[in-house]
């Protein structure tokens, strides 16, 4: 079940961060998704966030509150699953 | 310090008062503009304050931006003693105009709403949406104008019209210009500073320790500068001087500023020593100040490093915090503003209740002083940055040198085959060129994945437009162009529209899904500055970068704005450039309202400008409403880059060749590509002689391009 979470939480980061060229295998679970690790910047966090509540369901907090949240995939994993309704 | 260029005019229309008077006293008076509006459409945005404007008696008839853009324009040419629609032939005038969203307001409700079956006729809406309308009116009701250009540079864009006007008086090209911009408040940039988190419900509250964000505003600003000659013959009222200015790019984010305000304050810097002043001497900075948390740190970061520790000393405001930001009209307002607070000694106030703790920020109550030099700052998306600085008129240092040694005035060339302007003394050459088409077998009308034209990694979010312009920059820089001088490079990208497919979608999922579920970063992408700011960052270019645009000609216009630059020594090398990434919606109205061509293929071209020497040099260009001077002997032909097809084209009215070199079609539509061709041909010793023409709107923008050894 966790493992289907993440793997969505992958193709929709993949889909709308356009990340080409990305397979979710090639996305470590654990890795930073910000700065370093994937390099994503504080625009594709607002992306990620609108995507996230879309497809979940789940309200993603913004500014500092957001950043534990989006600190993996696990991470982020976790949430949605502990929130989603 | 020798003032050469005087400011005799200022218009603005603003949400604190319809005259650039009645504004600045209010400014001055801590009046606040920013308040909840109604809004029909859009009531879940209600909440969000905005500064609008009253609407001057006597435009309602035109769209909103064209409207504000009138007023201020006539304005400001009454206020310098001229009447506006009757400025003597000898003298010269030229209009420099910017905006970010032009029509988008009067279109937003059809882009929500288009589909397949949308007719023609339904889409007249889009009229006033090619950013150059307003320019294209204004020319109409207080022309004719020797030149004629829309800058987009989005939140500096009324600053860089600025700068550019300006460096036309340097260049001599025309005698007075009026410049500024303008900006209405529209859903599609409300929803999309919404969007990225950028707006502050409570009001924005520049350098305010506890800000949040911005708010929007609308408006329009605009000045008329002359030579200081022409201001001094003509006994004219001299309200301020333009001492310097800066343009450049920090090629950092496409959003967010660099934190230490390194470039920021590097213009700051250029623009003083543009005008022989030093930090100093600055009384006050009027900032850019838009009241986001990261805007307002980086800007007083890049102070800090101005005047160091100094920075106490000369005082600072922000006037966002009343007449909101009002996008491509902030740069021209303001400096409007900055304009009368040196004239006046009189400083407008931070309209915040508690500041950043830095003593040279006006609290509440604005301030009497003396200023002898100001700064104007404007910092827009993709780090295009434009800084502009004034000084006092009464400053005792006011008079020039007698006749025209007191500026830069080119002295035109024996051969005198150029028109105004035109005469080039100090040659610019065309370094390198790059057409981009599709391969022989691929589909043409489908551009390619950015990872086949460009590094993906580092183009994400970029629309195709974006794609293109990245991928004909990188390959004219990777050619040739010297990649160590990239903070003294420039680049223009010449564009009719912003990405008005774009704009369709952003604004049917804004209907569909709610203001809450328009994806934030695709907003940025809709300014028509995006795919130049993409693509400076993208390829590390610092100078000027911005769109250009002038209707069916906007592509040879990013050419001649490239030239000029190189040519006023604002820069080592500057690209033009231009994409045709096949927008349907653009194509259609394209086609059925403004009688372009409705291109086939995707493409781009791009060209790099230099000063040093090589194979070709620009002969001469300008811009003209009749026929061309007489061209050279030799072999020569003649390449038509696009034409504005509602308008007969009258190739023997235009003086153009008809026998052996006429005119060859371009790459349908893509008015750049022409230049390329021409390179390639004499390049190839085909010819000596290649005149490049484009025609939009009853008027012929061309450049000579010829081998050098032909040169006169």
């Amino acid at each position: 079940m966790a493992d289907e979470l993440r793997l969505e939480i992958k193709r929709l980061m993949i889909r709308e961060l356009d990340l080409a060229g990305l397979e979710p295998a090639g996305i470590d679970d654990d890795a930073p998704l910000f700065v370093d690790g994937l390099g994503l910047d504080s625009l594709d966090a607002l992306q990620l966030a609108m995507a996230v509540e879309e497809a979940f369901g789940v309200v993603v907090p913004e500014g500092e509150e957001a950043k534990p949240i989006f600190s993996s995939v696990a991470a982020l994993a976790e949430y949605v699953a502990q929130h989603r309704q | 310090m020798k003032p050469r260029i005087a400011i005799t005019g200022v218009g603005a229309v603003t949400a604190l008062g319809n005259s650039a008077e009645e504004a600045f006293e209010r400014l001055i008076a801590g009046e606040i503009a920013v308040r909840q509006h109604e809004l029909p459409s859009w009531p879940e945005l209600e909440h969000l304050r905005t500064a609008a404007c009253e609407l001057p008696l006597g435009y309602a008839d035109l769209p909103r931006v064209e409207a504000l853009s009138m007023a201020a324009i006539d304005q400001a040419l009454r206020d310098s003693g001229v009447e506006p629609q009757a400025h003597p032939a000898a003298v010269r005038t030229a209009l420099a105009w910017g905006t970010t969203t032009g029509g988008l307001r009067e279109a937003e409700d059809l882009l929500g709403l288009v589909t397949q079956d949308t007719s023609p006729e339904q889409l007249r809406p889009l009229l006033g949406f090619p950013i150059s309308a307003t320019a294209c009116r204004a020319g109409e009701r207080f022309g004719p104008f020797v030149r004629t250009r829309t800058l987009c540079s989005a939140c500096s864009s009324g600053a860089l019209a600025v700068v550019v006007g300006a460096s036309w008086l340097e260049l001599g090209v025309c005698d007075r210009v009026v410049v500024g911009g303008a900006d209405a408040l529209c859903a599609t940039t409300l929803l999309g500073f919404s969007a990225l988190g950028l707006l502050d419900p409570l009001g924005g509250r520049p350098f305010d320790r506890g800000r949040g964000g911005l708010s929007l505003g609308e408006g329009a600003g605009a000045l008329v500068l002359e030579t200081a000659e022409l201001a001094l013959r003509r006994g004219a009222r001299i309200r301020a001087w333009l001492a310097g200015w800066a343009a450049g790019s920090e090629a950092f984010h496409i959003t967010q500023p660099e934190p230490h305000g390194t470039t920021a304050a590097g213009l700051m810097r250029r623009a003083l020593a543009r005008g022989s002043a030093s930090p100093e001497e600055v009384g006050y900075v009027n900032a850019h100040g838009t009241g986001t948390l990261r805007n307002d740190a980086a800007e007083l970061a890049a102070l800090r490093a101005l005047f160091g520790e100094d920075f106490a000393r000369p005082r600072v405001s922000s006037n966002k915090g009343q007449i909101g930001h009002c996008l491509g009209a902030a740069g021209a307002v303001e400096a409007v503003f900055c304009v009368l607070s040196v004239e006046r000694g009189e400083l407008p106030p931070n309209a915040t209740p508690e500041l950043e703790a830095c003593r040279g920020l006006i609290g509440t109550q604005a301030v009497r002083s003396p200023v002898g030099v100001a700064l104007s700052n404007s910092f827009g998306f993709g780090g295009m940055g434009s800084v502009l600085c004034f000084s006092h008129h009464g400053g005792g240092r006011a008079q020039p040198d007698s006749g025209a040694a007191s500026f830069a005035r080119l002295e035109p060339v024996s051969d005198p085959r150029g028109v105004e302007g035109s005469a080039v003394p100090k040659r610019v050459y065309l370094a390198r060129h790059c057409l981009l088409e599709p391969l022989p077998g691929s589909d043409p009308r489908q551009v390619p994945p950015r990872g086949e034209l460009i590094a993906a990694e580092r183009s994400r979010r970029f629309d195709d437009m974006s794609v293109l312009v990245a991928a004909a920059v990188e390959r004219v820089l990777s050619q040739h162009g010297d990649v160590s001088r990239l903070e003294a490079t420039a680049l223009l990208h010449g564009t009719a529209f912003g990405a008005v497919q774009r704009a369709a979608h952003f604004l049917a999922r804004a209907r569909s899904a709610g203001p809450s579920r328009v994806p934030p970063a695709d907003f940025p992408s809709l300014l028509p500055s995006a795919a130049s700011g993409n693509a400076a960052i993208y390829a590390g270019v610092r100078g000027p970068v911005g769109a250009v645009s002038d209707f069916a000609a906007s592509a040879h216009s990013a050419v001649h704005q490239a030239v000029e630059l190189v040519l006023a020594g604002e820069v080592h090398q500057a690209i033009s450039c231009c994409g045709e990434p096949l927008d349907p919606l653009a194509r259609r109205a394209g086609a059925a309202w403004f009688g372009l061509p409705d291109p086939q293929s995707w493409a781009a071209a791009a060209q790099l400008w230099s000063c040093e020497p090589s194979a070709i040099w620009v002969a001469s260009f300008g811009e003209s409403r009749g026929p061309l001077p007489a061209l050279p002997q030799g072999n020569v032909a003649a390449f038509l880059g696009s034409s504005d097809r509602s308008v007969a084209l009258d190739w023997g009215g235009f003086g153009l060749p008809t026998q052996a070199g006429a005119a060859r079609p371009s790459v349908e539509g893509l008015g750049g590509a022409a230049v390329c061709l021409a390179a390639a041909e004499l390049e190839r010793r085909e010819l000596a002689h290649a005149l490049v023409v484009d025609i939009s709107k009853g008027r012929v923008l061309h450049t000579l391009l010829s081998r050098v050894e032909h040169a006169g």
